[in-house]
């Protein structure tokens, strides 16, 4: 049956503490943002939007995102999501071929991002912390 | 002249595969090259995905595995596109052709379904789809979504009806910090398949499913169970049973071949999980597959994953593990005269089976070295141990490979 050793060392990856990896408790230079008509998503259903859970509830959040290669979008996936960049494509490479779900919208710039957010109301985006936001909009993560 | 002839054989067993290709390479640079102008003008999307793989064994011959000790692109490379229509808000048609280099392999339309959203959390398929057998059997042609250059083989080498025709129902739940998909299928197979590159020809009465797969954070679970009834399953590489049925009905021992013969039903479990963080993953699968049948064996398999990303580096080893059991099967016929060619027949048939462990170690790499493109590098160790008459085995296979998706 199973191989001890790799029962081991699967345990052993299980209870290491990801110093690295943990996306909880960091200092934040990422805003999250929707309309203020929207409700106050968690860190949770933001993830389950971003990565295509097609939860309840959670329908017609269209999540924009910038392009392959952008800083804020790294960003993002590192501190929201918990995951690289390479593994956020490959997940949704199988999404999308086996006919599940379909990526974000990518909108080149944060100015597009910002006019999309303006005029599709429910719709989610990803800025710099940094970012002055209309009074339209709002933070849901992180929460302060 | 004889000379030039020799001379130019070379080329034409290059040029007579691409031709045997030439449609479904040409159906798909024109879909390609009309791909922006469409996504702009329409509700019609296409994408696609290709694969370039080359791999190489230690040992000819082996049975283990798929190479040899000749390189070779064809077993897996393949060029796939997908095209997305939607009909309406809540309906579209989804179609998928697939062009292998793999000539055992049938290039053509792999998917062709009506998605039609219900409501929020209910989505219904309905026409050619892909089998949900296992964590990756729907994009087990999209290399670019799994780490390893080909899944785990004593898993998925039981991925019998890579499609079928039929309907496949997704419910979807939500909670806070949890989320369940729900997914249930039935329908038809009638085909070829193709199995350590031999084929068979299979008709289903019926094959059906149920999954649940469960995400909470970072831990996906998923569960499923697979039924089927085999109609009739005739493997081109042996004597078709009809054919037997002819040495064995006169003397009055036809039962025996009713009795061998690939039919009846067979029960597919499967359970999976993967836990995924920024910088690494585990990720596993356990397999259980039940049948009837006396000439295949059932078997038991898993895999085990662990997974290291750095920065666009991926580093990954995986323990696979398949054992094999057949059902007892003894030559009980006389030895009288009269009956010596079917007992030497039926004596043939209890030789071919063969069951045992088989167990492999694979160590590979994986940089997404740009946007939508990756290249792979795996080496497995092979270690295959019978409990028939087969020499026990051992290989080593090197594969790499150039992923994409656009």
């Amino acid at each position: 049956m199973f191989n001890k050793r790799v029962i081991l060392l699967t345990l052993l990856m299980i209870g290491w503490p990801s110093i690295v990896t943990s996306n909880d408790n960091i200092s934040v230079d990422i805003i999250v943002v929707t309309s203020v008509e929207s409700p106050n998503f968690n860190l949770q259903q933001i993830k389950k939007i971003y990565l295509g859970m097609n939860a309840s509830g959670l329908q017609n959040k269209h999540a924009v995102t910038l392009p392959h290669g952008n800083k804020t979008r790294q960003l993002f996936h590192i501190k929201v999501l918990g995951l690289s960049e390479a593994r956020v494509r490959s997940f949704w490479a199988q999404m999308q071929f086996s006919g599940r779900g379909k990526a974000p919208v990518v909108l080149t710039t944060s100015k597009l991002t910002m006019d999309y957010l303006i005029n599709n109301p429910y719709s989610i985006g990803y800025f710099a912390a940094n970012t002055v936001l209309p009074p339209t909009l709002k933070v849901i993560y992180p929460r302060h | 002249m004889l000379r030039q002839f020799f001379k130019l054989l070379p080329l034409w067993a290059l040029i007579v595969p691409a031709v045997k290709h030439i449609f479904t390479i040409a159906t798909l640079i024109l879909a390609f090259t009309f791909t922006t102008q469409a996504q702009q003008q329409s509700s019609l999307q296409f994408s696609g995905f290709g694969r370039l793989i080359a791999g190489v064994s230690q040992y000819d011959n082996t049975y283990v595995q798929e190479y040899d000790s000749h390189a070779t692109i064809k077993n897996n490379s393949l060029i796939a596109l997908q095209a997305d229509w939607q009909i309406a808000s809540n309906l579209a048609l989804t179609s998928q052709i697939v062009g292998y280099l793999n000539d055992n392999k049938k290039s053509g339309l792999e998917w062709l379904y009506l998605n039609y959203q219900a409501n929020a959390t209910t989505r219904i398929k309905l026409g050619q789809l892909r089998t949900p057998f296992f964590n990756y059997s729907d994009v087990l042609d999209v290399g670019y979504a799994y780490p390893w250059i080909v899944p785990p083989s004593e898993v998925y080498a039981s991925y019998f009806f890579s499609h079928y025709d039929g309907i496949n129902v997704i419910h979807s739940v939500d909670y806070d910090d949890a989320s369940a998909v729900l997914e249930a299928y039935a329908g038809t197979f009638n085909g070829p398949i193709v199995q350590d590159n031999r084929i068979s020809d299979v008709e289903l009465d019926y094959i059906a499913g149920f999954s649940v797969q469960t995400t909470f954070d970072n831990l996906t679970m998923r569960a499923a169970i697979n039924i089927g009834k085999l109609n009739h399953s005739q493997p081109r590489f042996q004597p078709s049973f009809a054919e037997l049925r002819e040495y064995f009905e006169p003397v009055q021992l036809g039962s025996l071949i009713d009795d061998v013969e690939l039919k009846g039903s067979y029960t597919f479990s499967q359970l999976g999980f993967s836990y995924d963080r920024l910088d690494y993953f585990i990720k596993g699968e356990w397999t259980h597959y039940k049948h009837d049948l006396v000439l295949i064996p059932t078997s038991t398999s898993y895999y085990l994953t662990l997974g290291y990303q750095y920065n666009d580096f991926l580093f990954h080893i995986t323990q696979a593990n398949l054992k094999d059991s057949l059902k007892l099967m003894t030559n009980t016929i006389s030895t009288a005269q009269q009956y010596a060619m079917v007992r030497a027949i039926y004596q043939e048939l209890i030789d071919l089976r063969v069951s045992g462990q088989r167990h492999s170690v694979t160590v590979g790499t994986r940089w997404d070295f740009a946007a939508n493109m990756a290249l792979k590098a795996d080496v497995s160790r092979i270690s295959y141990r019978t409990d028939t008459p087969v020499p026990a085995t051992n290989d080593t296979v090197l594969m790499v490979g150039f992923e994409w998706v656009f």
